[in-house]
């Protein structure tokens, strides 16, 4: 069967994603936010124990941003409650295809290791 | 809100350090970055905590900016090497051009420094001595000579 070119990169191609980044992805997944609103949202669902720094923070958005994976907002989704020096970030189509597939991955290599016996199972 | 005097230091302290940053990174980001990190101070309740903060987000650019400028050097270098490809003929030319550039100013240097810098090529080097006849047959005050003919005028009595 001959081979088709691919227009583009598919999902699978950016896997597995680095911790950092698939934090951010998950931390946009349902709704938009600026840097910061990212960076509490990540301390908060892992308890205080991921405390990103500025730069990793901004390293990270810079490659989703030219990855396509996220997109910079032109209009802010509260102007009247933030400050209007702040960026927006939202999740593109083709991100959250990327972060579901990486969900996948990840809980393919759970189920395994429950199969396995290295986690207790639950139910 | 008030910008405290903790918070202008950190704000002056991490301004200074985006600078390791490639500018283009640091026209982008760098205001980002500092609103967060001074949306980070104000959330913490104690001043070492603030210091630690402060600290580690200096020390996470102090991490960051190579590998920033060693994207933006590949981004550069696989832009270059796309253009090479495209302009072969006048790619050729070029690093030909530059290539005389370098090669002629190198070797006329490199002459010149082993003609008129660099040391003879000898043991004591410094003991050399250029030695003339006077030739009076043909009116040469300053004439060469053989090397036997030279020792044995040195040995013959004046």
């Amino acid at each position: 069967m001959p081979r088709t070119r691919r227009e583009g990169p598919e999902p699978d191609d950016f896997l597995p994603l680095p911790r950092d980044t698939f934090d951010v992805l998950v931390s946009l997944a349902d709704r938009d936010r600026h840097g910061y609103a990212i960076l509490q949202d990540i301390a908060e669902r892992t308890d205080g124990r991921i405390r990103l720094s500025p730069s990793t923070l901004y390293a990270v958005i810079k490659r989703l941003l030219e990855s396509e994976l996220i997109e910079e907002l032109s209009e802010r989704p509260d102007p009247a409650h933030d400050d209007e020096r702040r960026r927006y970030y939202r999740l593109t189509p083709f991100g959250r295809r990327v972060a579901e597939s990486e969900a996948a991955r990840l809980t393919r290599l759970l189920a395994d290791a429950k199969a396995s016996g290295l986690m207790p199972r639950k139910g | 809100m008030p910008v405290t005097r903790v918070e202008r230091r950190a704000r002056r302290l991490f301004g200074v350090v985006l600078h390791l940053y490639p500018g283009s990174y640091r026209d982008e980001y760098g205001r980002e970055m500092t609103l967060v990190l001074l949306d980070r101070l104000r959330g913490e309740r104690n001043a070492a905590a603030r210091v630690v903060v402060l600290f580690a987000a200096v020390a996470s650019v102090f991490a960051d900016a190579p590998k920033q400028h060693a994207f933006l050097l590949a981004q550069d270098l696989r832009l270059a090497r796309r253009l090479i490809r495209r302009e072969r003929w006048f790619a050729t030319v070029a690093i030909g051009t530059v290539a005389l550039g370098i090669a002629l100013p190198t070797a006329v240097f490199s002459a010149g420094k082993s003609l008129l810098v660099d040391a003879l090529p000898y043991r004591e080097a410094e003991r050399a001595a250029m030695a003339w006849v006077t030739n009076p047959r043909q009116g040469r005050d300053r004439d060469v000579t053989s090397y036997p003919r030279l020792l044995s005028g040195c040995s013959s009595p004046a």
